[in-house]
């Protein structure tokens, strides 16, 4: 087992978790802002619930597919380092797509709002 | 020595892309039927028949494109004799797909949106032959 497999798999199983548990509160607490745009239960619920698994399917799979960029790692120094570095990219990734989404579901309850 | 880490990385990649388009597919077409209810304006039979067509459409699509992107290519000049070779090819390979599976996923979710916005539109009247005003005799 080399410094890079180690690294891979740690940096596997804090990329999911974080991703995992930002999905689901986002699916949690995004519900009543996709409810109050389209007002209907049934719909709002299917929506949120193909938003999620779309949400899981491109973030994991874009930090998954990040692996196979890493430089080869020779000392538990630079492991460290890595590490910390790629999962910081991901985090600030999720950061700034979360409050991106934010904007966007604002602006569009404004505007179905102001269409009624 | 080398074939055999490739056969491994088929056998751990087949399953997976495998899986993941049965799971995403069930998933998705388990909440479009509300969809296609709304879309057809409640008629069971015809909104459960497109799903169906749908969800077909969906795995041929993707079944298709898991197997198109199995290969790994191995040469002199990229040796594939270590594991962390193997890790790395198939984190491309599955993270690759699951962004397509992603990406395929908000199509047909785009797909939904459109047919409902057009089902939920009045239908435009059909324009009427001018009416002759009546000749008197």
């Amino acid at each position: 087992m080399t410094y890079n497999t180690t690294s891979y798999i740690i940096y596997t199983l804090i990329t999911i978790y974080v991703i995992i548990v930002v999905g689901w509160k986002c699916y949690k607490n995004g519900y009543h802002y996709v409810q109050s745009i389209f007002i209907e239960e049934k719909i709002s619920h299917a929506i949120n619930n193909i938003l999620l698994i779309g949400y899981y399917l491109t973030n994991i799979g874009y930090a998954i597919t990040i692996i196979s960029t890493w430089n080869s790692i020779t000392n538990l120094y630079q492991m460290i380092n890595e590490l910390s570095f790629k999962i910081a990219g991901i985090v600030f990734l999720l950061a700034f797509m979360h409050y991106m989404n934010i904007v966007v579901l604002a602006l569009w309850r404004k505007t179905s709002m102001s269409k009624k | 020595m080398e074939n055999n880490l490739v056969i491994i990385a088929y056998s751990i990649y087949l399953p997976i892309a495998l899986l993941l388009t049965f799971y995403v597919a069930r998933t998705l077409f388990k909440n479009a039927k509300v969809f296609m209810l709304d879309i057809f304006h409640g008629k069971e039979e015809i909104a459960f028949a497109t799903n169906r067509l749908f969800e077909i459409g969906f795995y041929l699509m993707n079944l298709g494109f898991a197997l198109l992107i199995l290969k790994i290519r191995v040469s002199e000049y990229m040796p594939f004799e270590t594991y962390q070779k193997l890790i790395e090819t198939l984190a491309y390979k599955v993270g690759g797909f699951s962004i397509y599976l992603g990406v395929m996923l908000f199509f047909n979710l785009m797909l939904f949106f459109r047919g409902r916005r057009k089902a939920k539109q009045p239908k435009p009247i059909a324009p009427q032959p001018p009416i002759r005003p009546a000749v008197a005799k």
